[in-house]
């Protein structure tokens, strides 16, 4: 991989995981935007790993 | 709330202070007392402290590894013949009696199939059978006792513990053997690619899709609804599952373990045969190499009709197997059998394409606009069986 490719895709990945921090996990956006709505606490969804 | 006895692999914050102990401590040997402890009793000692400290159920685990080592060394010294159903069921038993107990109905009167449950029921059991069943086929013919820390560092190895990758004993136990020396730059410095890979896929894109779209879409049983929730449920399920596997990869690497790969840009296949090199590749082979490939050996022994039938009904079989292995309920067995549907399609139009020496379904189109077409077809055909797979349908 040609050195810029590598910059731009390491930058690109480390941008995602710091804005998806900062805005999944650092600030919880949904209690922000939605003061009112019930906040889930548990995933809706069998986690496929059910079956290991 | 995460509590201790209660820590699988990367599911908790516990789990990955943990890992980052066990990394210190690795180096600390390495570097600080100069390589002076054997690596693989400092790797069972740091298995042994998560297993005992953060492990659900610690003795079933421990007596499930003893079960299957003593197993498996019985039957190395006194099994002597190639047919390898006996041994493949010996070793399974624990798999057969975990899933068919998941599907019988237990009432809080039935305190003996509680029991039972629970004694069966263990995190990563599947995994760590798959992973006895290869020890046991690859180093039946090999001399020698192999010891039980080696035997339990390949076996209880806490990365890939739960969901793999699954790894094979002989690559494993090179790297162990290495020791420290596998502790260098370059193992370092994969190790911080797969974290941060990991990370991202897991804890945030998976994480996205599941708390702003998948739980979100609402069931009013239109195509639509059905057509997202395929979708949607196909990148959530790939984005957990890779990121899982980068991670396992990611700690096995600063521990000096090089960990298979497990996901390699799956929606870009162009056939089944492609994709299960993609998609939990370890899985993929390991079904190729100890279910599919001893199928068809037999089948062709047995003389039993042409070549390409018998490879056939060797996919057939081998996929419905994957099928019961995820669980006995009828989502997984037919999901499984879509998969082998899919496999012997593709075989048959190799077959065709071989035989009349021309593409018989795209003719002379352009080879670019055929992978195009190619990759489409594949991707949908996944969602659909991944969609079943999910248990939405029925």
């Amino acid at each position: 991989m040609g050195m810029i490719k590598k910059i731009a895709r390491n930058t690109l990945i480390y941008f995602l995981l710091i804005l998806g921090y900062v805005y999944l996990y650092a600030i919880n956006i949904d209690a922000v935007l939605n003061p009112s709505k019930e906040q889930e606490v548990k995933s809706k969804i069998d986690f496929v790993y059910q079956q290991f | 709330m995460t509590t201790l006895h209660d820590t699988l692999p990367f599911t908790s914050g516990l789990f990955f202070q943990y890992m980052l102990i066990c990394i210190a401590v690795v180096f600390g040997v390495k570097y600080v007392l100069k390589g002076k402890l054997p690596y693989k009793y400092v790797l069972a000692f740091l298995t042994l402290v998560y297993i005992s400290l953060l492990f659900t159920k610690p003795f079933h685990l421990i007596g499930l590894i003893l079960y299957l080592y003593i197993a498996s060394l019985l039957l190395r010294k006194f099994y002597k013949n190639d047919n390898l159903v006996l041994p493949i069921l010996v070793l399974s038993v624990p798999i057969f009696l975990m899933k068919s107990l998941s599907v019988i109905p237990a009432t809080d009167e039935a305190t003996l199939l509680l029991t039972a449950k629970n004694i069966v029921q263990i995190a990563g059991l599947s995994y760590l059978v798959f992973k006895v069943i290869s020890f046991y086929i690859d180093e039946r013919r090999s001399k020698g006792v192999i010891s039980l820390i080696d035997f339990f560092n390949y076996t209880a190895f806490v990365p890939t513990l739960l969901i793999g990758p699954l790894d094979r004993f002989k690559r494993f136990n090179t790297n162990v053997q290495n020791g420290y020396d596998n502790i260098n730059k370059k193992m370092i410095g994969k190790g911080w690619n797969n974290l941060i890979l990991g990370l991202l896929y897991k804890f945030i894109i998976a994480e996205a899709i599941r708390r702003y779209v998948l739980v979100n879409l609402v069931d009013d049983g239109t195509l639509i609804y059905h057509l997202s929730y395929m979708y949607t449920y196909l990148l959530y399920l790939f984005f957990d599952f890779a990121g899982y596997s980068l991670l396992a990869m990611s700690f096995g690497n600063f521990l000096g373990i090089d960990v298979p790969y497990n996901f390699d840009k799956p929606f870009l296949a162009v056939n089944p045969k492609e994709f299960w090199k993609k998609w939990h590749k370890t899985l993929g082979d390991w079904l190729n190499d100890y279910f599919f490939k001893p199928i068809f050996k037999y089948l062709t022994t047995k003389k039993y009709k042409t070549s390409i039938t018998r490879q056939n009904i060797a996919l057939m079989l081998t996929f419905t197997l994957m099928g019961f292995w995820n669980g006995f309920e009828l989502h997984y067995i037919v999901s499984g059998m879509l998969f082998g549907l899919y496999s012997v399609i593709h075989n048959y139009y190799v077959y065709k394409c071989k035989r009349t020496k021309k593409d018989v379904v795209f003719g002379d189109m352009n080879s670019k606009m055929v992978r195009i077409i190619s990759i489409f077809i594949m991707f949908n055909a996944v969602a659909f069986a991944i969609y079943i797979f999910s248990g939405k349908l029925f």
